[in-house]
């Protein structure tokens, strides 16, 4: 005790001002590198609306969308691709989708009675905000989109797939019937589903979103679709929706065959 | 010790840093004439970061709009690519002034033929580095450089091989020209780091060239022997003075790109920002430039009476050679071709044991004709760009520095031999010299001029101007041949220059040199607790700026007030470069005690009056 002599020399300051120096010209040339790297991240204000337009350039007819077929657009980013489905039964008999409410973070559906046309609605957890998926569109009522990116790691189609109703697949969906009885949106990169019929609500974990909704308008007089929105969780990917570079006035609705055709290409 | 101590002990056990196995010096070897190669490689480090950082941002695609948005659009983005093309002239400036220094006290012999070689290829690719670097720009300069470079390389080597080289380089046109451009730009920067990595080995094969002074200027002793008692561990005192070399040399880059950017529209060859569009009407009015450092080549380019205009047959007994037609040839053999190979086969040519200049009096001539051509072709090309150049008026601006070169060095070689042999005092000796050959150059000088406006009519001002500045290169090659042996500094109590040349000088120097410095040792303890305040406050101070600059760094818009961004962090460079040196300065002290007086501070003024300058800068720039 006491035995310690702390001495405080010249040399130790000299040294101290050496590493105070370093230190202070590092840390100052911190910020200025990091905000030149930064990207700077053009956000538009309102969401483009853009007319859905086939591969010829011609106006899409709403009437003209093949029942359980996958169609592929990109909305509102050039970059993010999304699915339009004309959803119909397993005879393909165009479906009404009605109106929901979702929560953006949710369990796996597992209630039977829901699935099967009961009343009993989605559990929404406390805490969790909801939004509301608009429904289907079209003569029917039975057209919605919704963005291809999967909200669990990100993967796209052909990762990211729909599998028509009344085709078998192995899902181990719990209550099995609906997975196994198709009418899903599957990734096969980790195994989360989602139902295209409810909103694209989550099936099978890992995922924990729903995918965002792509808010269509029907021109009931030409006939022809627009897209006017994005509801839900924000796209996977993206730091907001409308952060990129935006689509135009229209946008190319490609089939499945198309879009491979073209290389994913648009 | 304390817990950094412990620490920082650690590091320096685990990498061995006392035993590290780099050359030892002297410690009086510490000063600008032996670390002219550190700015270069400054110089070069920054162009390295800044130029991988442009790469983030910088489009082949639309290299002018991309080059514009950097500019104007990014944050700090100004400064980066300023101080990438300012960076770079002071790379080429600095490897010049590192190649002559090297040149006129004979660091290219026995045993480092090789550092000096590999030295020159690097500058050559330094100068194609350079090159890339510019025609990446997308402005009216770059798209110039990537026509004539195109029209250079087909001229030197022919339609064939020409055309093959040009489509490597340059690909066949549109957005691959830009694409292939910044892949070699790269490609010849990173192999430049190569030859800078090989020109450090080399280097410490054999270390830096002894002190002409010590070795009374004779290459019979080339190396510093590692036993001799006043040498310094490479870590800390190299490593620090590297540190301070390479800050405060980025810490004046950045002070003059601030400057020029705060400067507004400057003359094209030294303005730090892109010029005008090549489409653009302000295109037609930029004088056809290529940068300062290619001006020499483009006024020889000029001289049209070494075209060739009808191809030329070497009928050999085996081997039948035709030579195309080509403007270009001829002055690119001349200018450029000759020189390099002159240079690298010099450890060759001259393997004398002299490393005195006027002891080799045809190198040095040839030494100072080449400094007068450089400076003299390139403020022809800067005065007069493009206009011919008839052989009689080359003949009467190039011949006379040859002849008054030759001369004042024939005479200044007589005087020096008999100042030593007649024991006159060096110091008496060489200002004579000096007064002699300041006369001799400007004898030269007005004779020229007289001579040229009576005989030849047809030459411009501007041709007058650029010849009379051709004998600033002379006198700045007289001013160097007279600086060597006149000064004493950092001789140490080392041979006196008046001293008769002893058996061995080395050896009786190593024996005064031991005794001192033993001596010197004892004190050593005392010298570390004897580190003067001064050095403690003006420490203190540099820390105070770098916490201001700092501070204020993080406060201002980053886009609107470039020229402040630049002036800030160029005073966080140069004080840590201050508190290097300060560091650097109380390493020395058991060998060299602090004296005080204006040689103690000489550094430091400079540094702090830069720092002064930039923080008028900052404030001009903030209040407007």
């Amino acid at each position: 005790m006491g035995g310690v002599r702390f001495r405080f020399t010249r040399r130790d300051f000299i040294r101290f001002l050496l590493a105070a120096g370093v230190a202070g010209v590092a840390g100052s040339y911190v910020v200025p590198t990091t905000t030149y790297l930064s990207p700077r991240v053009t956000q538009a204000e309102e969401y483009p609306r853009s007319l859905l337009v086939k591969s010829n350039g011609e106006p899409l007819k709403a009437s003209e969308l093949q029942v359980n077929k996958l169609y592929l657009f990109p909305y509102p980013l050039k970059d993010t691709m999304n699915f339009l489905i004309n959803l119909g039964d397993e005879n393909d008999n165009p479906v009404e989708i009605p109106e929901l409410e979702l929560p953006l973070v949710m369990e796996p559906i597992v209630d039977i009675s829901y699935i099967m046309g009961g009343s009993k609605e989605i559990e929404i957890p406390e805490n969790v905000q909801t939004y509301k998926f608009p429904g289907g569109v079209g003569p029917n009522k039975s057209i919605v989109a919704f963005n291809g990116i999967c909200q669990h790691l990100g993967c796209i189609y052909p990762q990211l797939q729909y599998t028509r109703p009344g085709e078998k697949t192995s899902l181990p969906t719990n209550p099995p019937e609906i997975g196994e009885n198709g009418g899903v949106i599957f990734c096969r990169c980790h195994g989360s589903a989602y139902d295209p019929y409810r909103g694209a609500a989550v099936l099978l974990e890992p995922v924990l979103k729903p995918l965002p909704a792509i808010v269509l308008e029907w021109d009931q007089e030409t006939d022809q679709l627009y897209a006017v929105g994005v509801v839900g969780p924000v796209i996977f990917g993206k730091q907001c929706n409308l952060c990129g570079e935006l689509v135009g006035d229209k946008v190319t609705v490609l089939s499945e065959d198309e879009y491979r055709q073209q290389g994913g290409a648009i | 010790m304390g817990v950094v101590g412990r620490i920082l002990g650690w590091f320096y056990h685990r990498l061995n840093l006392e035993h590290l196995p780099l050359y030892r010096v002297p410690y009086n070897y510490f000063n600008l004439d032996h670390w002219i190669g550190a700015i270069v490689a400054a110089a070069f480090m920054w162009l390295a970061i800044t130029g991988l950082l442009l790469l983030v941002y910088y489009s082949p695609s639309a290299p002018y709009e991309s080059s514009l948005r950097i500019v104007n659009e990014i944050p700090f983005g100004k400064i980066l690519l300023s101080s990438h093309l300012y960076a770079a002239h002071l790379m080429i400036f600095s490897a010049y002034i590192h190649l002559f220094r090297n040149y006129f006290v004979a660091s290219y012999k026995k045993p480092r033929e090789l550092l000096w070689i590999i030295g020159i290829l690097a500058g050559l690719l330094t100068l194609n580095t350079a090159f890339l670097g510019y025609a990446l720009v997308g402005d009216i300069v770059s798209a110039d450089a990537i026509n004539v470079g195109k029209g250079v390389v087909a001229g030197i080597f022919g339609p064939e091989l020409g055309t093959f080289i040009n489509n490597l380089v340059f690909g066949t046109g549109g957005e691959e020209t830009y694409t292939r451009l910044l892949a070699f730009h790269i490609i010849s920067a990173a192999l430049l780091g190569l030859m800078f990595m090989a020109h450090m080995a080399v280097f410490e094969a054999h270390g830096p060239p002894p002190d002409v002074k010590e070795v009374r200027w004779k290459a019979s002793i080339n190396i510093i022997s590692q036993d001799r008692k006043d040498l310094v561990n490479w870590f800390p005192h190299n490593f620090i003075f590297i540190i301070y070399m390479t800050t405060a040399v980025w810490g004046i880059l950045l002070f003059l790109v601030s400057l020029a950017l705060s400067a507004g529209k400057l003359h094209p060859l030294i303005s730090p920002v892109p010029g005008p569009s090549p489409t653009s009407p302000e295109a037609a009015e930029h004088p056809p430039y290529p940068p300062w450092f290619f001006l020499f080549m483009y006024k020889v380019a000029d001289f049209v009476f070494l075209t060739l205009d009808k191809p030329i047959v070497i009928d050999l007994l085996i081997l039948k050679l035709t030579i195309p037609e080509s403007p270009i040839l001829l002055p690119f053999i001349l200018s450029v071709a000759l020189p390099v190979l002159y240079l690298v086969l010099l450890p060759f040519i001259d393997t004398s044991i002299e490393r005195h200049p006027l002891k080799r009096p045809v190198i040095t001539i040839i030494g100072a004709l080449l400094i007068t051509y450089l400076i003299q072709t390139t403020v022809w090309g800067a005065l007069t760009p493009g206009q011919h150049v008839s052989l009689e008026l080359a003949t009467i601006l190039m011949v006379p520095p040859i002849v008054i070169i030759a001369l004042g060095v024939a005479i200044l070689s007589k005087i020096h031999a008999r100042s030593l042999n007649n024991e006159i005092s060096a110091g008496r000796a060489f200002v004579s010299l000096g007064i002699g050959s300041i006369m001799l150059a400007a004898t030269g000088f007005f004779i020229t001029i007289s001579v040229v406006r009576s005989v030849f009519n047809g030459a411009t001002v501007e041709d007058l101007i650029a010849g009379g500045l051709g004998f600033a290169g002379l006198l700045l090659g007289m001013y160097i041949i007279i600086n060597f042996g006149s000064k004493s500094r950092h001789t140490a109590g080392f041979v006196k220059a008046n001293i008769p040349e002893p058996n061995d000088p080395v050896q009786e120097k190593k024996v005064q040199e031991t005794e001192r410095v033993s001596a010197v040792l004892k004190e050593a303890r005392k010298a570390e607790e004897e580190i003067p305040l001064s050095l403690l406050i003006m420490g203190t101070i540099y820390l105070v700026i770098i916490l201001a600059s700092g501070f204020l760094l993080a406060n201002i818009d980053p886009i609107e007030k470039a020229v402040a961004v630049g002036a800030l962090m160029s005073s966080l460079l140069i004080s840590l470069g201050g508190i290097a040196h300060i560091v650097h300065r109380t390493l020395l002290l058991p060998y060299d005690p602090y004296k005080g007086g204006w040689k103690e501070y000489k550094v430091h003024t400079l540094l702090y009056f830069i720092i002064f300058l930039n923080y008028i800068l900052v404030s001009i720039n903030l209040l407007a």
